[in-house]
């Protein structure tokens, strides 16, 4: 049972097995054997093989069709044929991939092509307005044209479309063809704008010409005869335009046509004739008809009149017009005068244009004619006066009409005009001008009717003629007659007495009518006696009035008949006077002692000279002056022999003689008079005596003497000794020093000289001034007057001030005693003297004081022995009145001389071992030598960076001591000298030392040397360098070693070595390995010699595999990165293009699949 | 035929076409039974299985551990297969119908159309549970009924021993059975 159960698990086991055949031999065997006696395993069984059977006809249809490896196998074997295979057996991954980047490739081109287009602007829809424009072919010249006309109304695109054509035109001529589509109909005004801006923009052939011609036929819509004209006209003109186009191809096309459309007024003129066209103008039909034509025909004008006639048209050309003109009659002269009108309105002259118009046009419209010509003539637009001023051409109608002159005559024949003219001559004779007057008018059928001459009294004549000539011969007769003198004036009037004198006809011509009647009715004897007798009174009235009347005719016809001038003759210098008289006047001045005596010869000496003394007095003065004055009168031959014996009496000061002559008209004019009377001569003497007469000479002198009391003194008594005569003496003393003295005096003129030398002798002139009275009547030179004014020497400053700067080695308050001792000994006068103490170290003193020149020197000695001297500066004043040269001001100030800057600066700088030792060391020289250390310090914050500074002053002498025991302290890398401007307070017996402690390692090195070894072991070699850097005395900085990763290490070294030992520790730092790095570098600016040193920057690196390839990595990313970037930007172009387009045309294949999917189903 | 799959493997790393024919007839229906579990198509299936194969033979040296063959084949044969539904899908996108979908749509001629829909549901109801079994099971029970081999051949093609075969068999069969019953009430 158990091995039945056994065997049932295993049967059950085997079930599947079994199934699909997979039992042999003695398993099949055992297991069939155990299912045909187990009922229950074969139930088992027979369920399996249900279930197997369901599902494999389940899947009966889903097995491979046989053969199906051997397909396979087959499909293997055959070569990969197509491309779509191969590429299918790309890996998907690959595949995509390669999509990717084609369809990234094909992006970027795109974006880049795209790009390219945008950038350069050559994207077929881009704004290109600028090309559009200058293609004028494209848009059309003419076009344009008809838009400026049309849009004249416009604004600013106007002128610009304007300008597009001026510049169109100037490079392409205007084809014609095109030209009838311009004008619009409706305005005639317009079209005959086109028309003339065409005829005159082309300058093309004659052909255009007469294209633009067959337009403006065109153009204009008949409306009535005035359209005719006006196209006729056109055709005249365009024929003219035509045909001068043809001859003279030469006029520039560039100047007229960028004149054309720029013209302002043309704008405006073609503006109003819209307008007035537009209008319609209800006015009379002249008007009506000049304003379409005429205001566009001046718009044209503008542009044609400057070169289409005046250039083009030649003379030869209006000749010839003009001829036509004459000879074609009524017709051509209408079509020549509007060519003219219309062509270049003011060429010729309006009244000829109009006249031309009239006669043409209307019969019998005087009044349009008049009309007409107002227009023309009513002033152009402004900008037309000047060109028609220039180009008006020979007038061809000129010699047909009668000259103006004759035509003005005739007029006057009629008029009855008195002319009466004035004329004023000044000739040389006057006899001689009358008669040439007289010869001149006989000339000219005139005569003289009258004469009045006058003879002046200086024998000058002058004269008035009256002369009678026809009127007609008055103009000549003036213009004979200029020929006689200077025309002074000359007056020409008309009287128009027209009106009177043809008034006073009609009056005797119906008196005279009267008296006929009234003589037949006497003569008839009809009617009655009373009648008869009232008739016969009447005619004595008649007859009366009649006389009077022809009497008045008469007198009027003798003035129109013959012209009265009126000449007037004055001989030249008509005004000189015909005599004068002269006068002489003697003034005198007589010194002489005895005024008495020489008064009473003098008197005696006129009176036999027959002289007349009008006044005379003799007047005595106080201390004894006289003074006698006469006046007298003398004949003028006996004034000489007077003068002579006056001159005798004493010494004359003063004589003027003063002869004047005078004319009675008061002018001194240039003719000699005829005649001088010579009146009696007028003798003014003086006579007086030398008491009180002021000197000639006074010299005024100021002077400073020490002692003006004994000056004074000492003055007056050279004055008594030189027999001077002292006027005023005055002595004041209110102080010592303010005491003044002031002495007046004369002394002869001999002794003058000698006094003013012992004047001056040792004393100070301040001033000296010598004053020259006027040679008047009271001064003589007989003596010399002095005043003096004397000054003490110490009110007067000295010219010369010097400021002393000085500083003194001992104490301040010694020297200042000693100099002020030296002054008192030195009579110095001493103004102010202080000596301030503020504290110890800070000691002044001042001294003002005034010394003699005589004792200068000594004064001067005695302050440079106590001090030396800083600064000086002299102020010498200018040599102005109160100044003395004798002595000097000196201002000295005192001072001790530390608050003297040296002049010279020593800024050292001092690398030491061991700065405080260094610093300690000096400090104690220093105080050996005695300088004054003004600052010293050490920094001992930073052990690696002691610094110290000292700064004191040393004496000059000490220095080379004091530079030893710097030098001692430590090595000098650095020397500044400065010394200061001369110009500041400053001395040169001391130095100023500032020294600088530095340690020697804190110095910058003089050489850098960088390298970079590659050595097969770092550790060996970095040891060996710092076993070589001590044999070099070198000092290590900074030493890193560091590892990398296995077999890579590197070591940086920092090693300092004295300069002179670096070509050994490089020579071994070679040895070492390959050098792959080697800079070096040098410092100038660090300090060279004992202490330079050498830095030695090294870099020991184990040989090193990755690092090339990690750089060349690097910048392939690095490449690749930035390719990526740029084709990122190309890529998002391509996208932002393409995907649009794209887009679009799917959307269409969409679309059209759809319709096409319907239209099939549809069917 | 002596060869076991491994020397096979090497030999066709260095290039050796016959070698890989020998792989390929050893498990080309394996490869077919398992394409044909996702791609219920014979058609298509074998179309795959031949793409899959050409695959094989390109990138045959990608196989380091020759042990493997067998699973890296078939993440070959899936990554075809993916491939194959991706670009199937993509053409039904695109609404490029292809003629050989259309022709699958057309039914078998040998059924009427219920009986021939009660099949297919029941096939599919069937590879539903195929799929949800532990490989080892399943790859025997889709040799043998799938691919329609022997039991000889279902051992050469997932190359184990009789016995391991014998088990793997009746246990997937057991559990197929299980899996049908259950479902089946």
């Amino acid at each position: 049972m158990n091995a039945q159960m056994l065997e049932h698990n295993e049967v059950l086991e085997k079930l599947a097995a079994y199934i699909a055949g997979g039992l042999f031999g003695h398993e099949l065997d055992q297991f069939e054997s155990h299912i045909a006696n187990c009922p229950h395993c074969a139930a088992q069984l027979q369920e399996a093989r249900n279930m197997d059977l369901a599902i494999t006809q389940l899947f009966d249809n889903a097995r491979p069709i046989p053969g199906f490896e051997d397909r396979v196998l087959q499909r293997l074997r055959q070569p990969v044929h197509s491309a779509a295979a191969s590429w299918r057996l790309v890996h998907p991954a690959v595949r995509r991939a390669v999509t990717g980047i084609a369809a990234a490739l094909v992006l970027g081109a795109i974006g880049y092509v795209a790009n390219d287009l945008v950038l350069n602007n050559r994207l077929p829809f881009a704004p290109q307005f600028a090309s559009t424009f200058t293609q004028p072919r494209t848009l059309g010249a003419v076009g344009s044209v008809s838009s400026v006309s049309e849009d004249i109304d416009g604004d600013g695109d106007v002128k610009f479309l304007k300008r597009q054509l001026a510049e169109s035109t100037r490079s392409h001529a205007v084809p014609p063809k095109v030209l009838p589509g311009i004008s619009p109909p409706a305005s005639d005004a317009n079209g005959l704008v086109d028309a003339k801006s065409n005829v005159v923009a082309t300058n093309g052939s004659t052909v255009q010409s007469r294209g633009s011609l067959q337009l403006g036929r065109q153009a204009v819509p008949a409306n009535g005869p005035d359209a005719y004209y006006y196209r006729e006209s056109l055709t005249e003109l365009s024929a003219i335009a035509a045909k001068t186009d043809a001859g003279h191809l030469a006029f520039g096309s560039s100047p007229s046509s960028s004149n054309f459309g720029r013209t302002p007024s043309s704008d405006v003129d073609g503006r109003r004739a819209t307008e007035l066209a537009a209008k319609g103008v209800p006015s009379v039909a002249g008007e009506r008809l000049v304003a379409p034509y005429f205001k566009p025909a001046d718009t044209a004008a503008d542009q044609k009149r400057t070169w289409a006639l005046e250039p083009r048209l030649g003379a030869a050309e209006l000749e010839k017009s003009a001829e036509q003109t004459a000879t074609r009659g009524k017709e051509v002269r209408l079509h020549n005068g509007f060519a003219v009108l219309g062509d270049a309105a003011g060429l010729t002259k309006p009244e000829n244009a109009a006249a031309a118009w009239g006669e043409a046009h209307f019969e019998n419209a005087s009044g349009n004619t008049s009309i007409i010509a107002q227009n023309v003539n009513s002033p152009p637009p402004p900008s037309l006066d000047p060109l028609s001023a220039e180009t008006t051409p020979p007038n061809p109608t000129a010699s047909q009409t009668p000259p103006p002159n004759v035509q003005t005559q005739l007029q006057l024949s009629a008029r009855k005009i008195i002319r009466n003219g004035e004329m004023e001559f000044e000739v040389e004779a006057f006899d001689s001008a009358a008669a040439q007057v007289n010869k001149i008018v006989q000339e000219e059928g005139g005569y003289v009717s009258s004469t009045d001459s006058e003879k002046l009294p200086n024998g000058k004549v002058k004269g008035t003629l009256a002369v009678r000539v026809p009127p007609d011969r008055l103009d000549t007769l003036i213009l004979k007659l200029r020929a006689l003198g200077d025309l002074k004036t000359q007056k020409i009037a008309a009287q128009d007495v027209t009106k009177v004198y043809y008034d006073l006809e009609s009056e005797l011509k119906a008196a005279r009518a009267m008296e006929e009647r009234l003589l037949n009715i006497i003569k008839t004897g009809k009617g009655e006696i009373k009648d008869l007798i009232e008739a016969e009174k009447q005619l004595g009235n008649y007859r009366e009035k009649i006389e009077k009347l022809e009497g008045e005719v008469r007198y009027y016809n003798n003035l129109v008949s013959l012209s009265t001038l009126k000449i007037t003759l004055s001989e030249k210098d008509i005004k000189s006077a015909a005599f004068a008289s002269q006068s002489e006047s003697v003034s005198m001045g007589i010194e002489t002692d005895d005024v008495e005596k020489a008064r009473a010869d003098a008197i005696k000496a006129i009176e036999e000279a027959k002289g007349r003394v009008v006044e005379s007095n003799l007047k005595k003065f106080d201390a004894g002056q006289l003074a006698a004055t006469i006046v007298c009168e003398i004949a003028p031959d006996a004034s000489g022999p007077l003068i002579d014996r006056l001159k005798q009496l004493g010494r004359i000061a003063r004589l003027d003689i003063d002869r004047k002559q005078t004319t009675p008209s008061g002018s001194t004019g240039a003719p000699p008079p005829t005649r001088i009377d010579k009146k009696d001569t007028r003798f003014s003497i003086s006579i007086y005596n030398l008491a009180n007469i002021a000197p000639r000479q006074t010299t005024v002198l100021n002077l400073a003497v020490t002692n003006v009391e004994d000056a004074y003194k000492s003055i007056l008594d050279a004055v008594k000794a030189r027999n001077g005569r002292v006027v005023s003496s005055a002595l004041n003393r209110q102080k010592p020093e303010q005491t003044t003295g002031s002495i007046s005096f004369e002394v002869p003129s001999a002794d003058a000289d000698a006094t003013l030398a012992e004047l001056r002798r040792e004393r100070d002139v301040l001033s000296l001034t010598v004053t020259e009275n006027p040679d008047t009547n009271n001064v003589t030179t007989a003596k010399r007057g002095f005043s003096v004014v004397i000054t003490s020497l110490a009110t007067v400053p000295p010219r010369e001030t010097e400021t002393q700067v000085i500083a003194t080695n001992a104490r301040v308050a010694d020297a200042y005693r000693a100099i002020l001792d030296v002054l008192k000994k030195a009579d110095a006068r001493i103004l102010v003297s202080q000596l301030n103490q503020q504290d110890a170290s800070n000691v002044n003193g001042q001294l003002d004081f005034e010394v003699l020149r005589t004792r200068e020197a000594d004064v001067r000695q005695a302050i440079s022995a106590q001090a030396d001297l800083i600064s000086r500066s002299s102020a010498r004043s200018s040599d102005a009145e109160n100044t003395v040269d004798s002595k000097i001001r000196i201002s000295v100030k005192l001072l001790s001389i530390d608050r003297i800057s040296p002049r010279e600066t020593f800024t050292l700088g001092i690398a030491a071992k061991d700065v405080p030792v260094s610093y300690r060391t000096l400090l104690s020289a220093l105080h050996e030598q005695g300088s004054r250390v003004i600052q010293s310090q050490l920094n001992e914050q930073d052990v690696q960076n002691i610094t110290g500074l000292l700064d004191f002053e040393v004496v000059r002498e000490k220095r080379p001591a004091v530079e030893k025991a710097i030098k001692d302290a430590g090595f000098v890398y650095s020397r500044v000298v400065a010394k200061v401007a001369d110009t500041q307070s400053s001395v040169d017996t001391k130095v100023r030392i500032v020294v600088n402690f530095m340690n020697l390692d804190r110095i910058a090195p003089r050489e850098t040397v960088t390298m970079r070894v590659q050595v097969p072991n770092t550790d060996s070699a970095t040891a060996t360098l710092l076993k070589t850097s001590d044999s070099a005395s070198a000092r290590i900085v900074e030493s890193t070693q560091s590892k990398a990763g296995p077999g890579e290490s590197s070591s940086h070294i920092v090693i300092e070595c004295p300069l002179a030992k670096a070509d050994i520790l490089r020579q071994q730092l070679k040895d070492l390995g390959a050098v792959q790095l080697l800079e070096t570098a040098r410092n100038i600016q660090s300090p060279d010699g004992e202490i330079a040193r050498t830095r030695f920057d090294i870099s020991l690196l184990s040989p090193d595999v990755s690092r090339s390839m990690g750089g060349a990595i690097r910048n392939g990313w690095e490449v690749a990165f930035r390719g990526l970037m740029y084709s990122l930007s190309l890529i998002v172009i391509g996208i932002l293009f393409v995907a649009p387009w794209a887009l679009a045309i799917f959307g269409a294949v969409r679309l059209f699949r759809r319709r096409k999917t319907a239209t099939i189903s549809a069917a | 035929m002596t060869e076991t799959d491994e020397v096979l493997v090497q030999r066709s790393h260095t290039g050796d076409r016959a070698a890989f024919e020998e792989l390929v007839r050893r498990t080309a229906r394996l490869v077919f039974s398992r394409v044909y579990l996702e791609v219920p198509n014979v058609h298509r299936a074998e179309d795959l299985v031949q793409e899959t194969f050409l695959l094989a033979w390109r990138s045959i040296r990608q196989v380091t551990d020759p042990k493997g063959f067998r699973s890296w084949l078939f993440s070959v044969a899936h990554s075809a297969v993916v491939d194959s539904i991706r670009r199937d899908s993509r053409k039904k996108r695109a609404g490029l119908h292809a003629p050989d979908s259309a022709l699958l749509a057309v039914p078998d001629h040998r059924d009427s159309p219920p009986e021939a829909a009660q099949r297919t549901e029941e096939r599919a109801r069937v590879l539903a549970i195929l799929r949800s079994l532990p490989e080892e099971y399943r790859l025997p029970l889709m040799l043998r009924y799938i691919a329609g081999a022997d039991y000889e051949t279902i051992g050469r093609e997932l190359g184990i021993s009789n016995g391991s075969l014998r088990g793997l068999l009746n246990r997937g069969m057991a559990m197929l059975r299980t899996e049908l019953a259950r479902q089946r009430v």
